[in-house]
């Protein structure tokens, strides 16, 4: 199935969008989906390491040594752990750093998020008590600012990408379409008017007495080719030379079927008279004004 | 940066102190020798205690920063405070002071060389952890120094160990909770 250049261009524009919208939608799954992993993982790790720290802690503080597991409380306060509570069996505050708070006790291993920002992780000692970590969930958030931030910069240079190539294939497929015409033949966007033949390069259009000939762009490429200079014989190499000049196996047999198509499209839209195509036997074709 | 070295040295202070209280309270009439040596295990047992939650640090800024308190642990605070490193050099004197039998004391000199070489690898792992780019490789390296740091402290598992830091306070006469 063969597509004029406007219905190129719509598939293009529609294929362009399409890319656009799936990009975008693409990049919004995984950037939700990296989010929550992120989240997650996070949130895994800060249990894990509240529950080596309320293991660590517990056997200082079955020693006796409640000082040292003050002083290793302190030191857990740093980077994202914003305060550190060790809290009784019965809930009641045994020691705590960071300014932490103690209103309130959720249930062992809770993990929560308690605002946006900071991550309630409350996990049981192994015999008595439990930790509880308040950690800052902003380290993770700035990564998926990062990620979105690359997501989207990429994104968006495949989309350009993209749009690029499917303009630079529209270019690419109007140049060839559109009618070559030989050095010193009228500009493409004038109007070429042979009798009550009537070409307007510009549009890709081609006319005979207001009636539209339907032609294929190397039906068009071929009677702009004899339009450009009304009445010149045009040899077969020059035709091939501005109607192929990308196909080196295009030969005289291509010149002739092309001709034989376009006299039908014009004798379909006057019927009696002389063809406008005219063959110079051994010389080539030229274009007449049909009277 | 300054914030931090200041609190780990007020922190390593505290750690002194307590050693010594515990040393106080474990042998009564210690000598001050025996005195610097549970103080110093007192530190080893904090920077096990460190090295092992530290390498469960939910992010990398965590774990370099937990790294690089380990670090100072370990190497001190320029002329301010001794670390690990430094103070198991001095075992070798102490134990020379302290031992009488010859036997023995070559025998705590090597288990004290153990001590030393485990410490400086577990200083190298940290110094390697606190410059980690990922969360992975810093945590590997936090994994090896708690690793050197047990192997310094020398606890025999099934009776079998490399002597170490157990094996020169029992050289000592200085009780060793298992």
């Amino acid at each position: 199935m063969k597509l004029s250049f406007s219905g190129s261009r719509q598939l293009a524009l529609g294929a362009g969008l399409a890319v656009v919208v799936l990009t975008a939608l693409g990049v919004a799954l995984f950037l939700h989906a990296y989010a929550s992993l992120s989240r997650e993982a996070f949130r895994d790790r800060a249990a894990a390491y509240a529950q080596a720290f309320a293991t660590i802690a517990e056997s200082w503080l079955a020693r006796g040594q409640e000082d040292v597991a003050a002083t290793l409380a302190a030191m857990l306060v740093t980077g994202s752990v914003r305060s550190v509570t060790i809290l009784d069996v019965d809930g009641a505050l045994r020691l705590s750093a960071g300014g932490a708070s103690v209103s309130g006790r959720g249930g062992s291993g809770d993990v929560e998020f308690s605002d946006r920002s900071v991550l309630r992780v409350e996990v049981p000692m192994p015999s008595t008590g439990s930790v509880r970590l308040d950690v800052d969930t902003s380290s993770v958030d700035l990564v998926v600012r990062h990620a979105t931030t690359l997501a989207v910069a990429g994104a968006v240079l495949f989309d350009a990408g993209v749009i690029a190539l499917l303009a630079w294939a529209l270019r690419r497929r109007r140049g060839a379409s559109a009618p070559d015409v030989l050095e010193g033949a009228p500009a493409p966007s004038d109007r070429i008017s042979v009798g009550a033949l009537e070409i307007v390069p510009a549009r890709c259009e081609a006319r005979y007495a207001g009636t539209s000939l339907g032609l294929t762009p190397k039906q068009f490429a071929v009677l702009g080719v004899l339009a450009s200079k009304p009445g010149k014989v045009f040899t077969e190499a020059e035709i091939l030379a501005a109607a192929w000049p990308d196909s080196p196996y295009a030969d005289a047999r291509d010149i002739k079927q092309y001709v034989y198509l376009l006299r039908r499209r014009l004798a379909a839209v006057r019927p009696e008279g002389r063809d406008v195509i005219v063959t110079v036997p051994g010389f080539g074709y030229r274009l007449d004004d049909g009277h | 940066m300054k914030k931090t070295a200041g609190t780990i040295v007020v922190l390593m202070g505290m750690l002194v102190a307590l050693g010594a209280m515990g040393a106080a309270q474990e042998t009564g009439q210690a000598s001050a020798l025996d005195q610097r040596l549970v103080a110093f295990a007192a530190r080893m047992r904090v920077s096990l205690s460190m090295a092992a939650f530290a390498a469960f640090s939910p992010s990398l800024p965590d774990a370099r920063a937990q790294a690089d308190r380990l670090a100072t642990l370990l190497r001190g605070d320029g002329d301010r405070t001794l670390g690990l490193v430094q103070e198991a050099d001095l075992l070798p004197e102490w134990i020379a002071a302290r031992v009488e039998d010859p036997d023995k004391e070559r025998a705590l000199l090597g288990a004290a060389e153990t001590v030393r070489g485990f410490l400086r690898l577990a200083l190298s792992s940290a110094v390697s952890a606190s410059r980690a780019r990922t969360l992975g490789s810093a945590a590997d390296d936090l994994l090896r120094a708690y690793a050197c740091l047990l192997a310094a402290w020398g606890q025999p598992v099934e009776g079998v160990s490399i002597p170490g830091l157990v094996a020169v306070l029992r050289g000592f006469g200085i009780p060793v909770a298992t």
